[in-house]
């Protein structure tokens, strides 16, 4: 098996545009939960959400390129750039043509497109019988533009701007998709069919249909946007949607080595596992969790007493906070209120399909600087979520840290990163 | 050096129309050339494979022609029901799904309905769909959405706890579905894996006409499938190198499901020297040979 390591990050999230930028506002317990500024959302339903403050990026209804892809580019970027690789390729026209990579791979989730309910109500418009949910009948732009937007369309533009000529893999797996991508990277390196891997995920659902589908689940936090989102506190009431994207480069440490790459830490170990309790509520005792989790370990080869940290997937809400303590429980068993956890959808939001890619590069973020981040409005402790809740930003010395991620569907995922 | 558990196949589910597709993946198979499919299954009744009404209800089309499929081929596995599982050794724990989907339409009849209320003379009134969208729209639509839902359904039908991967790459889905399966089994990480992969054309949103399809296979780890006296159809191996970006073996009518099908098709032929050999996968004929080629031809067409 060949040992996976990280050579570059990239992340863009509503806590900064780039890694110094995010780096910075995370060790500085910063929040980027805002009031929504792509559109008029006073008398929405849904008025806060974490958004990434670049004006240059498109906003949800801009025709053209879409938002999560300029975010997912822009990670792509970072990421190329911090392992000392080439520069992307975006644009054919600028002539440049990257050299053809056989052995590079893609693993990468991206968000499920929303529509643009405004662009629905134009292309409804313009239609000359009553719309219907087949193809048929709508105008070829409005089909062709949501094929653009397929995953496929962004693996064979990633694969055509960077060279990358290997397995190309997109999942989704809900909110665990972010490591769920990365465990797959992983995977295709150990397995041989890689040396080097794209791994990240990008999503973006700060628009009007998505925000309307995720409150009718309830799943929501209202209030003032700083302390909507309250991971594992007592008065907790649920998540605020957020957007970004992150990229790790994975190669096996020879490929690294032998180029000379710089390590920014590891990825060793990787677990996936089902509820199998429902379509979106989780198993009040952690069952599926407890079992990524474990089955994590088992890949790094770790004991739970050898991590230092968990970057929870704490979303905020009642029964998921509650499911994940009750696996840490069953994993750590008495040690459990003794590991420092802490949750950052606080200072996000909860980016989705694209959260647990970010917060695998926080948690690498936090491993590099040997010091823990925040979770915000964390002020009434839980009886059922007794953990060792990190408030403030602290100092720990450290080498392995754990970074969860779960979903609707009962998706369970767990990665276990440690410094290189 | 770590070496790899061998994996073989217990379980194959069809859901095929007759047409220019099955014709593709398997000459025999067809139906007259003047029986093009329709783009839908015929006769397709969900109720025929999931019983419970209400697990139903919160599947799309999609997702129940998906668990369609998957219960077939967990019955042909021997898997009637979740108990089975465990009463052949089975832990739950480390029966997973790997499933192929494409990307899922958002049109809906009451989003429709919803944007037109809001649009009076044709001017769309974002506020007004807040209100009024909050009321027309289903709870759970987020969750008919999301291509993961098929295996947390298929998941909930035969209690599988174990890894689960959601494949959305497009063509070569279907593939990768598979072969993440056999690797979660030969690395130990599982020892039953339900592939799936399915399309219907009304959960997609796409230019050419999608035909409707699903295919599902059992793998297992050979020593499991042996220890509960298994019939086993084939041997899977995955090949190491896997020079995939371009579409492999898959159909552009049927994406997701292309790969997964052709698979399927192969098996019919498990009986042929060499053995089959797919872009990313090699299928043996089983080590008995008590199988006989003919029992593997496709049963389950519902033509």
């Amino acid at each position: 098996m060949n040992r996976v390591v990280i050579t570059g990050m990239g992340v863009i999230s509503p806590l900064g545009l780039d890694l110094e930028t995010t780096r910075t506002a995370l060790f500085a317990g910063a929040s980027g939960i805002r009031h929504i500024r792509q559109f008029d959302a006073r008398q929405f339903p849904v008025r806060i959400a974490g958004e990434v403050n670049d004006p240059t990026l498109p906003d949800a209804s801009a025709p053209g390129l879409p938002r999560m892809r300029a975010l997912a580019q822009r990670a792509v970027q970072s990421a190329l750039a911090d392992a000392g690789l080439p520069a992307a390729a975006w644009d054919a026209a600028d002539g440049v043509r990257p050299d053809r990579h056989p052995r590079h791979a893609l693993a990468w989730s991206l968000g499920k497109q929303s529509l643009n309910v405004a662009q629905l109500a134009d292309a409804i418009s313009g239609l000359s019988h009553p719309p219907q949910i087949q193809a048929a009948g709508w105008p070829a732009e409005f089909i062709q533009e949501w094929e653009d937007r397929e995953p496929a369309a962004w693996l064979r533009e990633l694969g055509q701007a960077t060279g990358a000529a290997g397995p190309a893999y997109c999942c989704y797996t809900a909110c665990a998709s972010g490591n769920d991508a990365l465990g797959i990277g992983k995977r295709l390196i150990e397995r041989g069919e890689a040396d080097l891997v794209l791994a990240g995920a990008a999503d973006s659902q700060v628009q009007p249909l998505s925000l309307l589908e995720y409150d009718l689940l309830d799943a929501l936090a209202q209030g003032e946007p700083e302390q909507a989102c309250r991971p594992f506190d007592r008065w907790r009431s649920g998540f605020v949607v957020g957007e970004g994207a992150a990229v790790l480069v994975l190669e096996s440490e020879e490929h690294a080595r032998r180029r000379g790459a710089r390590l920014r830490g590891r990825l060793t170990g990787y677990g996936s596992a089902l509820d199998c309790y429902g379509l979106t509520k989780c198993h009040p005792e952690g069952r599926g969790a407890a079992q990524a989790i474990e089955a994590a370990l088992a890949d790094a080869g770790r004991s739970p007493a050898e991590i230092g940290y968990i970057n929870a997937h704490g979303t905020g809400t009642v029964l998921n906070d509650r499911a994940e303590s009750a696996a840490i429980h069953r994993v750590w068993g008495a040690r459990a209120t003794r590991i420092p956890v802490s949750s950052t959808k606080a200072m996000t939001g909860h980016l989705i399909a694209a959260a647990s890619a970010v917060e695998a590069v926080l948690t690498l973020l936090a491993l590099q600087e040997k010091v823990l981040p925040p979770t915000l409005n964390y002020s009434v402790p839980d009886p059922e979520c007794e953990l060792a809740i990190v408030r403030t930003v602290q100092p720990l010395e450290f080498h392995i840290a754990m970074s969860n991620g779960f979903g609707f569907g009962g998706q369970n995922s767990a990665l276990i990163l440690e410094a290189a | 050096m770590k070496t790899f558990r061998p994996v073989v196949i217990t379980g194959q589910g069809w859901l095929l129309p007759p047409g220019v597709e099955l014709r593709q993946f398997h000459p025999q198979a067809t139906a007259p050339a003047a029986e093009f499919a329709p783009a839908r299954l015929r006769d397709f009744a969900a109720g025929d494979y999931v019983r419970d009404p209400k697990v139903l209800r919160a599947m799309n089309r999609l997702f129940q022609v998906a668990a369609a499929a998957a219960v077939l081929a967990m019955r042909d596995a021997g898997f009637q029901l979740a108990r089975d599982l465990t009463g052949a050794g089975h832990d739950p724990a480390r029966c997973g799904t790997a499933v192929a989907m494409s990307e899922i339409s958002p049109l809906t009849q009451n989003l429709l309905d919803a944007v037109i209320a809001c649009s009076p003379g044709g001017r769309f009134d974002l506020a007004a769909f807040g209100e009024i969208a909050r009321h027309q729209l289903h709870p759970f639509r987020r969750l008919t959405m999301l291509p993961n839902m098929a295996a947390a359904h298929i998941s909930l039908l035969f209690g599988l706890q174990g890894p689960s991967y959601t494949l959305d790459s497009g063509i070569t889905a279907g593939m990768q579905a598979i072969r993440e399966a056999y690797w979660a089994i030969a690395g130990d990480k599982a020892d039953l894996m339900v592939c799936e992969a399915a399309d219907s054309p009304e959960n997609a949103l796409r230019r050419a006409a999608t035909q409707e399809a699903a295919g599902a296979l059992v793998l297992e780890a050979e020593a499991s499938a042996q220890a509960r006296q298994a019939r086993i159809l084939a041997r899977v191996r995955a090949q190491p190198e896997y020079p995939c970006t371009a579409p492999v073996s898959g159909s552009c009518a049927a994406p997701a499901a292309g790969s997964l099908l052709a698979v399927l098709a192969s098996l019919c032929e498990i009986g042929l020297d060499p053995p089959q050999s797919l872009p990313g996968l090699e299928l043996f004929p089983p080590a008995s040979t008590a199988e006989t080629v003919s029992s593997l031809t496709p049963r389950e067409g519902r033509a």
